[in-house]
């Protein structure tokens, strides 16, 4: 009876979400922050979970598990497929630098952070030692990973000011690049992690054979469906079959084979993009188009699985990952941004990229259902793993409301002076233009 | 010849992740992620082979189930020749069929929506007549007749073994049961088969009717069967008003229920919109679920049923609201297919080859089935007679009746469940489970052509017909 009343509540939430009022409300600043950043959903999945109502359950959710792994498959398989052949000619070089340039200092930095908290919550007692060494290293790596990139929302920038077209584009296609490096490296994360000893060897062979079987599933699969696509022809249900096929059986693949099922559909969603022809332009269409919906899904099990007793250990996570990412995300690219613009007011930019990539929530998410969430790694259980997360997103999103209470800045606007221009000296449109999806 | 080759190579890819499972790469044992690996396997994969079907003139939903029962359990068992199919590297284990049973309770309440949104009051009203004696006819008379030859069959051979306990009343118990199930036909070949073939007339919609009331009655005697062969088998099970109460409450209750859903949800179609998907999803989960919610009705338990439920929504939708409900049923009719794939392919995995190893069982379940379509073709065939049926179908009709399915293994499941431990049921379920597994695979066959042979096939128009742009090499005839 329970899950039937988590359903209803599911049912009367859907039904809001489709109504006019929330449509219009989502054009706020505050609605585009809550919705984009998937914060309603998992405030709900919070209020109906464990810690809530008790409505929906985690072991619910495990009988429901294939579903959730479809939707990992989804949102990887639409990262992948930003990441068109004619990207590399339209992105300028200053993004490429750039987001080289984050991913490095993110893993770095943040990791090192998450590090630094797990150290100082050991030395007032805190636990960090299940799982030895590796299992430290690993939760360390993982916030880090969680840390690259930033939100690709930017309508509440530009209702801040930032009028110009150029920081847009370097906010939204920088964003959807660094979620491309972000579940790579999160793929190769977990390969490694699967492969690693607790006494911290790693069977160098088996993670190669590991990594070349994701790519041989993914490719394979990839070009399979250009095929299944041309069977399909027009007919709605037979693209559905292919659509839910594919989808289901990449996500799977990974799954089983103890992988990220986000990695292989991600490889997956770049072999199709950049197959040649129409074929795929409606499955792409579609996957695109259902974003927000498998995303809410996603934020709503995030809320369900995260657990509120971070301790010690959670909390020296998250004060240390945000002061790191200030200086990451604020002080760090305030330099190459600068340089970028060819302007010194990249102050609302900075703030913009501080925001915390939604995808964060889905790595952490789909690493709370592995096997490797359901044991305490480096003390901590995945469900801690998501609450430190979605803490350094609404932290990272009240960044920016802060910084405008402190300096009453907000009204200015950042004017474009130069732009950015790409490879063959043409301005770059709206991001939206170039990538597309929030994730 | 693409169809052929993606087959071909999705059973390669499906082989490669589960040896690499096997070889250990898989750490997260606690995971349910083959689930989601076959869901995709079986969508994919039944859908290959009902095109390759498809090409050589077969129904595509023999397609979908030969897939489920090649990929299956009992195919695997069957070849390494033992209950555990380890010696061969099974597509779908047991256990993995079973956490599949979310997808068949979803495609159940899916179908019975259809089924019922088939059913228009208008039309059944001048039918009224002919629906209730071809009804009647196909369960009672069926049944009866088939009865009849199997106590004959019975008394030389003996079909419902009573040997390790049990005297005339087991026999008489289980010879009823067994001619009831086999008089059943499935509401989801039906449903699922008019829609391949885009068949329309007097011959499919008659189908329809008598099968959805089939259904109906079938469900009714089977729990009166269940309780009363409880009742005299096992003295702590008595049956009385209670019981009967009881089983009237389920149905009546799942039909009111169902009908009050039905018109929530065509009230919900105008506002959903863009979300219609999201909720005929969510819907039939519901309705899945309230069948799991059990309570306790005069001292006997009691469930509503989700068929029935789903089924009156679909009636109540498409003949009190039916302008409101009218984007549903189109979005069901053009976006079904991934669910009857799943749900066909998992009624083929769950099909049991195991009776076949066993000359004994062969025996019966050829005597069952030879007795099954010989008794459809005379009761039949005479009532449609009696009735002034058209000619031009009248003596295909029969046909349209053979196939069986979910429905019928369900009936199956509870029956083993009900009389669990006894010998005789035991070997009952094992026949029941061979004479399922053959007309589950060559009725669709005769039922598709009954349905092109009468002339009623491709009556209705494709959606890909009205696209007038389609690429003509995308014609099933090239592809595969």
């Amino acid at each position: 009876m329970q899950i039937l009343i988590g359903i209803s509540i599911l049912v009367a939430l859907a039904l809001l979400a489709s109504s006019k009022r929330f449509w219009s409300w989502r054009r706020t600043r505050l609605g585009a922050m809550l919705t984009t950043g998937g914060w309603i959903m998992v405030g709900v999945g919070f209020a109906i979970g464990q810690h809530g109502a008790g409505l929906v359950l985690p072991q619910h959710l495990y009988v429901v598990q294939p579903l959730i792994l479809f939707c990992l498959g989804w949102i990887g398989m639409m990262v992948g497929m930003q990441l068109h052949r004619s990207i590399f000619k339209q992105m300028p070089g200053v993004i490429w630098k750039w987001m080289g340039m984050d991913t490095v200092l993110s893993i770095l930095v943040l990791g090192g952070a998450a590090w630094g908290g797990m150290l100082a919550a050991q030395a007032i007692g805190a636990d960090v030692s299940i799982g030895g060494t590796v299992a430290v290293v690993s939760l360390a790596v993982l916030i880090g990973i969680c840390g690259i990139g930033w939100s690709q929302e930017v309508r509440s920038l530009r209702r801040r000011g930032v009028a110009n077209v150029s920081a847009m584009t370097i906010v939204r296609a920088t964003g959807a690049l660094t979620s491309i490096v972000a579940l790579l490296v999160y793929g190769l994360w977990m390969t490694m992690f699967s492969h690693t000893t607790v006494e911290g060897g790693v069977d160098v062979l088996e993670v190669l054979v590991g990594l070349g079987l994701s790519v041989l599933i993914a490719v394979t699969m990839g070009g399979m469906g250009y095929w299944l696509m041309q069977i399909a022809g027009k007919g709605e249900g037979e693209f559905l079959v292919v659509l839910i096929g594919l989808v289901s059986f990449i996500a799977g693949a990974g799954a089983t084979l103890g992988y990220s099922p986000l990695f292989i559909a991600m490889l997956s969603g770049v072999m199709i993009v950049n197959l040649p022809g129409k074929v795929f332009a409606r499955f792409r269409r579609v996957i695109l188009d259902a974003e927000q919906p498998v995303a809410m899904a996603l934020m709503l099990v995030a809320g369900v699985l995260a657990e509120p007793e971070i301790g010690l250990l959670g909390l020296g996570i998250f004060v240390f990952v945000f002061l790191g990412r200030i200086v990451v995300k604020h002080v760090l690219h305030r330099r190459p941004l600068e340089n970028a613009l060819q302007s010194k007011g990249v102050g609302e930019i900075l703030d913009g990229c501080m925001r915390q990539s939604p995808l964060a929530i889905a790595l952490a998410a789909g690493y709370a259902i592995s096997s490797f969430g359901e044991g305490q790694g480096g003390g901590m259980t995945g469900g801690e793993v998501i609450m430190v997360v979605v803490l350094l997103g609404l932290a990272s999103e009240v960044w920016p409301f802060m910084m405008d209470g402190i300096g009453g800045r907000g009204k200015k606007t950042v004017t474009e002076k130069s732009g950015v221009k790409n490879r063959d000296g043409e301005k770059s449109p709206d991001g939206g233009a170039i990538v597309e999806g929030q994730m | 010849m693409r169809a052929v080759a993606s087959l071909l190579l999705l059973a390669v890819v499906m082989w490669v992740v589960l040896w690499g499972r096997e070889q250990g790469m898989d750490v997260a044992e606690s995971l349910k992620a083959p689930t989601a690996l076959m869901c995709g396997f079986i969508v994919l994969g039944a859908w290959l082979t009902g095109r390759v079907f498809d090409l050589v003139k077969l129904p595509k939903i023999s397609g979908y189930l030969l897939f489920g029962l090649l990929a299956g359990p009992s195919f695997y068992e069957l070849i390494a020749g033992d209950e555990t199919g380890e010696s061969v590297l099974p597509f779908l284990p047991r256990e993995g069929v079973k956490d599949l049973v979310f997808v068949k309770d979803l495609a159940i309440a899916l179908i019975a929506i259809t089924a019922g949104g088939e059913i228009k009051f208008d039309w059944l009203k001048g039918q009224l007549g002919t629906v209730v004696v071809l009804t009647l006819a196909a369960v009672i008379g069926v049944g009866a007749v088939i009865g009849a030859i199997l106590a004959g069959y019975q008394s030389v051979f003996g079909i419902i073994d009573v040997s390790q306990g049990g005297g005339m009343v087991t026999v008489v118990v289980g010879l009823a049961l067994l001619s009831l199930i086999a008089s059943g036909n499935s509401p989801a070949v039906a449903i699922a088969m008019i829609s391949e073939v885009r068949a329309d007339g007097p011959m499919s919609r008659t189908t329809l009717a008598v099968t959805v009331c089939k259904d109906l009655l079938v469900i009714v005697l089977f729990a009166v069967f269940i309780g009363v062969g409880k009742g005299v088998l096992d003295e702590n099970t008595a049956v009385g008003g209670g019981f009967l109460f009881a089983v009237a409450v389920q149905l009546l209750g799942s039909i009111v229920l169902g009908a009050i859903v039905g018109v929530l949800m065509a009230i919900l179609v105008g506002r959903m919109k863009e979300h219609l998907v999201f909720m005929v999803v969510v819907v039939c989960f519901m309705l899945a679920l309230i069948g799991e919610v059990h309570f306790t009705l005069m001292g006997q338990e009691a469930h509503l049923k989700p068929l029935l439920l789903a089924l009156s929504a679909g009636v109540a939708m498409r003949n009190w609201l039916p302008n409101e409900s009218a984007p549903l049923f189109h979005l069901v009719e053009h976006k079904s297919l991934p669910v009857y794939c799943m749900f066909f392919a998992v009624a083929g995995a769950e099909l049991d080859l195991s009776v076949f190893t066993n000359p004994t069982v062969v025996g019966s379940v050829v005597t069952v089935v030879l007795a099954r379509v010989l008794v459809l073709w005379l009761v039949i065939g005479w009532v449609g007679k009696r009735l002034k049926l058209d000619e031009s179908w009248r003596g295909k009709f029969w046909l349209c009746l053979t196939p069986q399915a979910g429905v019928t293994l369900a009936l199956i499941t509870i029956l083993a469940g009900a009389f669990k431990g006894q010998h005789w049921a035991e070997m009952l379920v094992a026949l029941l489970l061979g004479v399922v597994a053959i007309h589950a695979l060559l009725g669709p066959v005769a039922y598709r052509w009954a349905l092109v042979s009468s002339g009623e096939a491709w009556q209705v128009e494709s959606e890909s017909e009205d696209n007038s742009d389609v690429d003509v090499t995308h014609t099933p005839a090239t592809e595969v």
